[in-house]
């Protein structure tokens, strides 16, 4: 029995820190930065808010390189966008201002505005939420969140559902090719593809809950429900700064939102 | 740091939940009565869930946990714990699937909302549905761009609404025949039917300053009320179990809070569309007349009733295949089994 020498080296992926203009920051800074833009796109109408959130987002998406990816993300919002302004634009409830008659369905000033604002809002929420899962690995934002304090249950089934989704997802898509190759349709019409569902859905979801017994005793024999906390080892960088940023944001986000009821027909 | 965080949640959701009260009361058309019962839940159920759920600290030494924290933390068995995320994902890819793969206009998106609500109480279920359609918002790569997000409140209402069917007992099998299985069926549709002429009367919608619905609009609530009242009678009929008719109240009646709930985030957040095949009634509607908010209304009480019962029938049966020994292991594992089956386990099995 010879004691240990040397002082216990903790493992790269512990001590790995990223670094960046806007990746760099705390995650905890980056989550209240994301919650703050929408609140602000969604809580100050008008043009003043979503246009706001809108710049601020693009700008940090810019400073952290990942503004391609992010416009990548916000086409997945497309049938949304198209759908908001079609319909505001023809259907907007008591609008009189005509713009253009096309056929039987009349554009209006307002209806459109209202659309534009609504698109841009939109927009600008859809980034807030792409630039923060391009930027924030999940584990990190984990690990800082149990250091401040939530419990392990809750980092558990966070951590655990990221994880399962696309593994169910990928099984989801497994699942409807074996059904198809034995001959469902999932081309047919809404009742033969309602029909489609049945052998969809029962493999994915006995699938799943089977893991859960399996699951439920490895939680137990690695002492999930002891008291106490865990230690972590893996320390993200904060600082005093970014502290005063992420009251700053919060708060100011509340406040903008705030005022902008308070004092309505202020802001454009 | 705990409670700092937990106090920052609260506030933030006090301080949004205020302003929305405050911004919808100064409008008139709106029922103050709706708004301050939905604040009634929402103010406790988000108490108790930020105060209980995730952090759960454990009791230090011999200090006995309160009655609320007692009644919170049972519902938060490991069992449970393992059983959300895998719910969560069920959730994200059954939903995913029918409305991108399979293209039908419905949602199925809860299925693991209310699965977990039924068997395991109201917080865990308003959990996983909140978290459900967090992750589905904000996690890299599967539904960033979508406009699931502000919904989170609603699947969260779901969760928690489906907890009380399942401290109800509503999802245990009850096979009967005869009277016993002929009566509950009637209940069911005469509830579904007061439900359905609510919708259908609801002063709103026939008042001529807001305007009233395009004629097939009622056509077709009746229609799908029919439709929806035969599929119930077979279903219990073939299986000789009383279980679906109050299965069918319950989803109506989840369907109804969820479209009330949605209404004003759809209209406030998306200018009332969401960006899929159900957008075609907010649009016919706005042609009756309808405005924003009560034409998103609209379009949720007929698509959110159908589609939540749809659901609760799903876990139905989901449920009425896991062995009861399985079942019996949850929160509400004795109200999901029944006591003649010979099968029901004592306590929880931890």
């Amino acid at each position: 029995m010879t004691p240990a020498t040397e002082a216990p080296v903790l493992p790269d992926y512990i001590l790995r820190i990223p670094t960046g203009t806007f990746r760099g920051l705390n995650p905890l800074t980056k989550l209240v930065f994301a919650a703050a833009a929408a609140i602000v796109a969604f809580g100050v109408r008008g043009w003043t808010g979503p246009a706001v959130a809108f710049v601020a987002v693009v700008v940090c998406g810019a400073l952290s390189g990942s503004l391609r990816r992010m416009a990548l993300f916000s086409l997945a919002s497309l049938p949304l966008l198209v759908s908001i302004l079609v319909v505001n634009t023809f259907l907007y409830p008591g609008a009189h201002d005509t713009l253009v008659v096309i056929g039987p369905l009349t554009a209006t000033w307002s209806g459109a505005t209202a659309a534009l604002q609504g698109l841009l809002r939109v927009v600008a929420f859809g980034l807030s939420a792409a630039l923060f899962a391009l930027t924030t690995s999940i584990d990190d934002l984990m690990v800082e969140l149990e250091r401040r304090g939530l419990g392990r249950r809750g980092s558990y089934v966070v951590g655990s559902a990221l994880g399962a989704v696309p593994r169910t997802l990928e099984r989801a898509r497994e699942v409807a090719d074996a059904q198809r190759g034995r001959g469902m349709d999932t081309e047919g019409g809404p009742l033969r593809r309602l029909r489609g569902l049945v052998p969809l859905i029962g493999p994915v979801v006995f699938g799943a809950l089977g893991e859960v017994e399996e699951r439920a005793m490895a939680l137990e024999a690695r002492a999930f429900t002891a008291p106490g906390r865990r230690t972590i080892l893996r320390a993200l960088p904060d600082s005093s700064r970014q502290r005063m940023i992420r009251w700053t944001f919060l708060v100011g986000s509340v406040a903008a939102v705030a005022a902008s009821l308070a004092l309505p027909g202020r802001l454009p | 740091m705990g409670i700092q965080l937990y106090l920052i949640l609260a506030a933030v959701w006090l301080v949004a939940f205020g302003l929305l009260s405050f911004r919808l009361a100064l409008r008139k058309e709106r029922n103050p009565v709706i708004w301050f019962g939905l604040g009634a839940i929402f103010g406790p159920v988000a108490w108790m869930v930020l105060s209980s759920a995730p952090a759960a600290t454990e009791p230090q030494g011999d200090q006995r946990p309160g009655l609320l924290s007692h009644w919170a933390s049972s519902q938060f068995t490991t069992r449970v714990i393992a059983l959300m995320p895998v719910a969560i994902a069920m959730n994200i890819a059954l939903g995913y699937t029918t409305q991108k793969v399979l293209n039908l206009p419905i949602y199925l998106d809860s299925i693991g909302t209310i699965l977990v609500g039924v068997v395991a109480g109201p917080l865990p279920g308003a959990l996983t549905g909140i978290l459900s359609n967090l992750i589905w918002q904000y996690a890299p790569g599967i539904g960033s761009g979508s406009a699931i997000g502000p919904f989170a409140i609603t699947a969260g209402v779901i969760g928690f609404v489906s907890g009380i069917w399942g401290y109800l007992g509503v999802f245990r099998a009850r096979p009967a025949t005869g009277l016993r299985l002929i009566v509950p069926v009637a209940i069911a549709i005469a509830v579904i039917a007061v439900l359905a002429a609510r919708m259908y009367t609801i002063p709103q919608y026939t008042d001529p300053n807001i305007g009233g619905y395009p004629g097939w609009v009622y056509g077709a609530i009746v229609a799908i009320g029919a439709v929806a009242a035969m599929a119930v009678g077979l279903f219990v009929f073939i299986r000789r179990d009383a279980a679906g008719a109050w299965v069918a109240v319950a989803g109506a009646f989840t369907g109804s809070i969820a479209a009330l709930v949605s209404a004003p985030i759809a209209a406030n957040v998306y200018e009332g569309v969401t960006g899929s095949g159900t957008d075609f009634i907010v649009a016919t509607l706005r042609q009756g007349g309808a405005d924003v908010y009560n034409s998103s209304l609209g379009q949720g009480l007929l698509s959110d009733p159908i589609d939540k019962t749809i659901t609760c029938f799903v876990v139905l049966l989901i449920l009425s295949r896991v062995s009861p020994r399985l079942l019996a292991r949850f929160p509400f594992g004795e109200r999901l089994v029944r006591i003649d089956d010979g099968s029901a386990v004592a306590g929880d099995g931890n």
